[in-house]
């Protein structure tokens, strides 16, 4: 292909990016918007509501948000997050089907990935539901090209651009916290000379870990600056490292297997053969939301439930974008991304808050003034009904 | 029938440096070299060796046998005159008639290589070391088809005799060419009227200010400084990401390189400035021998300043080869490198030239890469940096944070000026030029103490374009804290007369180089020095507050000024430490990695030299702080080394 050609269908790629960014966001804006009118409040602004005061569950990025909406008359809020996570996961869609494309998807194959992925319960859940989900979600994608580009280019560009995206894991809240010295760990082995030097193991360490420092510094500064303590920084960590927790089982890894088979199509790569093979970032696509499944199941970490399947779901098709795949596994991955959307509608009642499937079916939930089920929270129509699982969709 | 190295389009025709196949000129070198062998001036096994090297890279005979060191030059032209039924005349001792000059062909002597010499039977005899077409077509313009004659002189006598002729004319050149073609681009004044009155005026506002309404005058002043802290960090970041990417590189690949005709390569000047560099001649003579590029086809100028007997001894013992010459500079004020290379400048005969340090141990394949980067280039790219780092990092903890500054800066930053197609600041060293676009934009400013990074903007200005290429060249870092503060006062000095002197015409500069080239110059340029400056005050606060749980300062930073600043103390700070961390990875100097998060310290030193800076500016701004070199440890392990390779 001559330069001026590449750069012609370099342009139209970035052409419909406005496009599917458009479609994508009105479609996750208006599941919310719906959710909002049926009054559906997010169980994020409902605890908002209920401290009254800044959101310290360490989800850091939730909580910017949260503080920004804290500010509007309640019954916009819940209208307002709807549209925000609308915006932010359409361009994540667009983005999503132009690097397909860059990857000599076909356009039909790329699209049906992106519209199989918004379609999935799961990610319209997050999306419209636990937005305290999104940056655990977005972290375990945006990583995955980032540990790509390592293995395959390893320049200091991609050394950099690792220990950059590693932050998102400490932003996106407790749970994932100790993925960032442990991927920094991982990142530093992957250097040969670190391998066998100790002394260049400790500077790729730090060169990987730096900038999450730095990020735990400026979050600790702002918390300073806003008259906040260090025990009211650390509040949240303590409580999920610290405190006795009971495991919740394997419920997590169940809906891993059911979720997201997907899970396969990464497996199988690794085990063909294939000199042009990059293992790394396929095992980290099921390893990271492993960690988490894991951690819930063994530690009785505050995971819901869902959101390791929807990370891998995330992480997944973050891996299809910068991966070289045959077309079998192409269809392969497509096909899998349909059960798996199956699956999510289909079991919802196992993983998801039932306000929210009422709020989609177009039910409003009744809960005061003289109805059954009351709550603790004072009878306000104007408010809005809050979502019974209030701990239960909380990420961090 | 001769092959020339076809010139680029900014370059005048080069001068003769042809390959001879016609049968005439063949036939005068055999003859010249059969009378060498002759005279028992040239051994049969030399001639052979010296034959097939021409054969291999093309250049005269002549050439070929005094640069590998078989033959002196006096010898050769003699021999040359008798074959070509020529006189030979040493200008020395019969030096040229002066009423035979016109100022104005001054360059056509350097670069043609001769000079009207004396009138003889009516017809002018011009002296020149080799007499074709080039000559001939000059001498016929000037004198008609038969006015003139030729007689044959050894290229150092025709050296000699131009330094000696017009030596107060290359002076005066040196210094003022600029300053007379273009006096808005010149630092002889460091502040123009205009300037003066737009400073005095602000000066003058701001005690205004300060008096009538002290509390938002300092709000107001702290605002500003903390957002050029957050623009400059942000710049800094954008360029490091950038640069740190393989794909910004201009890579000359070992295959091109081993692709390139020896043949095909054109004449390259060497200029080495020096003053008081005795010490470490040894070493540069070494590291130029080593060269990788046709010592037939390099002229190497040693530019000595007059009054500098030391090294133009110490140069002259070393017996160096016949393409390496000595220019001496006439003492005048400025003394500065600049001025120094203005003057060799005028003596320079090659396409490209390139410009070294005393202590400069460039790769071997550097010349060749630049010509490559230069024939594969835009036909506007003037001039091609190599980067530069240093040989003695681990000395001190200063050379460790000195070499991670370059690293940053070479590795790094310049490479993403290149992409973003900004102007780039020049090193001091190993920038190769095309001869024509440096003369046309009119070289170095003698005023300017960083000549190297003005020459850079100005060659934007006029629209030719500024590379860097994947060579290093190593030098000595600086592991003397007086003479780092001397050094660095000196660079950050030349950064504001720099920015002084481009910013007297802004919308010219804002035309010329873009909205990008523009932004860029002031972040990249003006804004860094103002930084150290502020530096001292900011960390004053910044201890009052932290030490002595001083809250009284919180004024200053109302929000969201308050937020911004604390974002630029933590994590800007922070970042700014983590790109020089990162500086250290392109050459994988991983011993410098730990070291590089006590950089805040070696801020510090840079906000004192700032100061010293700033008080140089006013009371003496062409000053030249000299660094002293050969200091280091490594370098005195060096010499021995090649004093003991030498004895044996």
């Amino acid at each position: 292909m001559t330069l001026v050609a590449a750069s012609r269908v370099k342009r139209r790629r970035w052409d419909v990016f406005p496009l599917v960014w458009l479609l994508a966001g009105v479609v996750f804006a208006a599941v919310g918007l719906r959710l909002a009118n049926h009054d559906f409040v997010s169980a994020d602004l409902a605890a908002l509501w209920t401290a009254r005061g800044a959101a310290t569950d360490g989800v850091w990025l939730s909580s910017l948000l949260l503080e920004a909406l804290a500010w509007l008359p309640d019954v916009y809020a819940q209208a307002l997050l709807s549209l925000v996570s609308g915006v932010a996961a359409g361009f994540g869609a667009a983005l999503l089907l132009v690097n397909l494309r860059r990857n000599e998807w076909p356009f039909w194959q790329a699209a049906l990935v992106v519209a199989l992925l918004a379609s999935n319960a799961l990610i319209l859940y997050a999306v419209t539901a636990a937005h305290g989900a999104i940056p655990l979600i977005f972290a375990c994608a945006l990583m995955i090209p980032f540990i790509r580009r390592l293995e395959s280019v390893g320049d200091v560009q991609a050394e950099m651009g690792f220990g950059l995206v590693l932050p998102l894991f400490l932003l996106a809240g407790p749970a994932t916290a100790p993925l960032v010295p442990l991927l920094a760990v991982m990142s530093a082995l992957t250097d040969p000379t670190a391998r066998r030097d100790w002394r260049a193991f400790i500077a790729m360490f730090l060169v990987a870990i730096l900038p999450s420092l730095i990020v735990l510094a400026g979050l600790l500064t702002i918390n300073f600056h806003h008259g906040r303590t260090l025990q009211d920084f650390l509040a949240p960590y303590l409580a999920l490292y610290g405190r006795e927790h009971v495991a919740y089982g394997i419920d997590a890894l169940l809906n891993l297997a059911i979720f997201a088979p997907v899970a396969l199509v990464p497996i199988i790569y690794c085990l063909a053969p294939d000199r042009r093979m990059k293992p790394l970032s396929a095992l980290a696509v099921i390893a990271l939301p492993l960690f988490l499944a894991l951690a819930r199941a063994l530690f009785g970490w505050d995971v819901a439930a869902w959101a390791p399947a929807a990370a891998l779901l995330g992480g997944f098709c973050a891996w299809l974008a910068v991966s070289r795949l045959s077309r079998n596994f192409r269809l392969a991955a497509i096909a899998l991304m349909l059960v798996s959307a199956a699956s999510g509608w289909t079991l919802q009642q196992l993983w998801a808050a039932p306000d929210w499937t009422q709020g989609l079916r177009g039910e409003a939930r009744s809960l005061g003034c003289g109805a059954e089920g009351r709550t603790s929270m004072p009878c306000d129509p104007l408010r809005g009904r809050l979502s019974a699982d209030v701990s239960e969709a909380r990420v961090g | 029938m001769s092959r020339v190295v076809q010139p680029s389009s900014v370059d005048e025709a080069p001068p003769a440096r042809r390959v001879p196949f016609s049968y005439l000129e063949r036939g005068l070198e055999m003859r010249t070299a059969e009378l060498l062998l002759a005279d028992g001036l040239l051994a049969p096994d030399s001639l052979a060796v010296a034959l097939l090297e021409q054969g291999r890279i093309g250049g005269p005979l002549g050439e070929v046998l005094i640069a590998g060191g078989v033959l002196r030059a006096l010898d050769y032209y003699r021999a040359l005159a008798r074959a070509q039924g020529l006189p030979f005349v040493n200008l020395r001792e019969h030096p040229a008639d002066l009423t035979l000059l016109d100022l104005g062909d001054r360059l056509d002597f350097s670069r043609l290589n001769l000079m009207p010499w004396r009138r003889q039977g009516g017809r002018v005899v011009i002296a020149a070391t080799m007499v074709t077409e080039p000559q001939l077509a000059w001498a016929r313009e000037r004198y008609g088809h038969a006015g003139f004659g030729f007689a044959v002189t050894a290229p150092f006598d025709i050296l000699w005799q131009t330094q000696s002729i017009f030596r107060d004319l290359d002076s005066h050149q040196a210094r003022e060419a600029l300053y007379e073609m273009s006096p808005e681009h010149s630092a002889k004044i460091t502040l123009t009227r205009a300037q003066t009155r737009l400073a005095g005026g602000i000066v003058v506002c701001f005690v205004a200010a300060l008096v009538l309404a002290p509390t938002m005058t300092l709000i107001a002043s702290m605002a500003a400084a903390t957002v050029i802290y957050t623009a400059t960090f942000l710049f800094k970041f954008v360029l490091t990401w950038v640069g740190s990417s393989r794909r910004v590189d201009m890579n000359i690949s070992p295959e091109a390189l081993a692709a390139l005709n020896d043949a095909d390569l054109p004449f390259y000047t060497v200029m080495v400035p020096m003053y008081r560099e005795a010490r470490v001649l040894p070493l540069l003579v070494h590291a130029l021998r080593n060269l990788d590029y046709p010592q037939s086809k390099l002229e190497v100028m040693l530019v000595l300043e007059e009054d500098d007997a030391e090294t133009i001894d110490a140069a002259k013992a070393l017996k160096m080869p016949g393409t390496f010459q000595i220019i001496r500079v006439p003492p005048s004020q400025p003394k500065t490198k600049p001025k120094a290379c203005n003057y060799a400048l005028q003596f320079a005969r090659g396409q490209y030239v390139t410009i070294y340090d005393a202590e400069d141990q460039p790769e071997p394949d550097q010349l060749k890469k630049a010509v490559i980067a230069f024939a594969e280039g835009d036909p506007r790219l003037a001039c091609v940096q190599a980067r530069l780092n240093y040989f003695n990092r681990g000395e001190n903890w200063l050379t460790r944070m000195f070499t991670l500054e370059y690293s940053q800066w070479f590795d790094f930053l310049l490479p993403g000026l290149d992409w973003l197609r900004v102007p780039i600041p020049l090193g001091g060293t190993s920038n190769h030029f095309k001869l024509a676009a440096l003369r046309q934009v009119g070289a170095w400013d003698p005023y300017n103490v960083t000549e190297d990074a003005d020459l850079g903007v100005r060659l934007a200005q006029e629209g030719f374009a500024v590379g860097v290429i994947n060579s290093t060249t190593f030098e000595e870092a600086n592991g003397v804290l007086p003479s780092w503060i001397s050094q660095r006062s000196r660079w950050i000095k030349g950064y504001m007369q720099t920015w002084l002197v481009h910013m007297r015409r802004p919308r010219h500069l804002l035309r010329s180089i873009g909205w990008r080239g523009f932004v860029s110059f002031q972040l990249f340029i003006g804004c860094p020095p103002l930084i150290m400056l502020m530096n001292p005050v900011i960390w004053l606060i910044f201890l009052a507050v932290l030490v002595f749980r001083d809250t009284s300062w919180s004024w200053l930073f109302p929000e969201p000024i308050g937020t911004l600043a604390a974002f630029n103390l933590v994590v800007a700070n922070a970042a700014l430490i983590y790109f020089g961390v990162v500086a250290a990875l392109k050459r994988r100097y991983l011993d410098l990695v730990v070291v590089g998060v006590l950089q805040p310290f070696y801020w510090v030193l840079h906000s004192v030299a700032a100061y010293k800076a700033l008080w140089q500016l006013a009371t003496n701004p062409h000053y030249w702080e000299k660094t002293e070199h050969g200091v280091s440890s490594v370098t005195q392990a060096n010499l021995a080394r090649v004093a003991e390779a030498g004895a044996s």
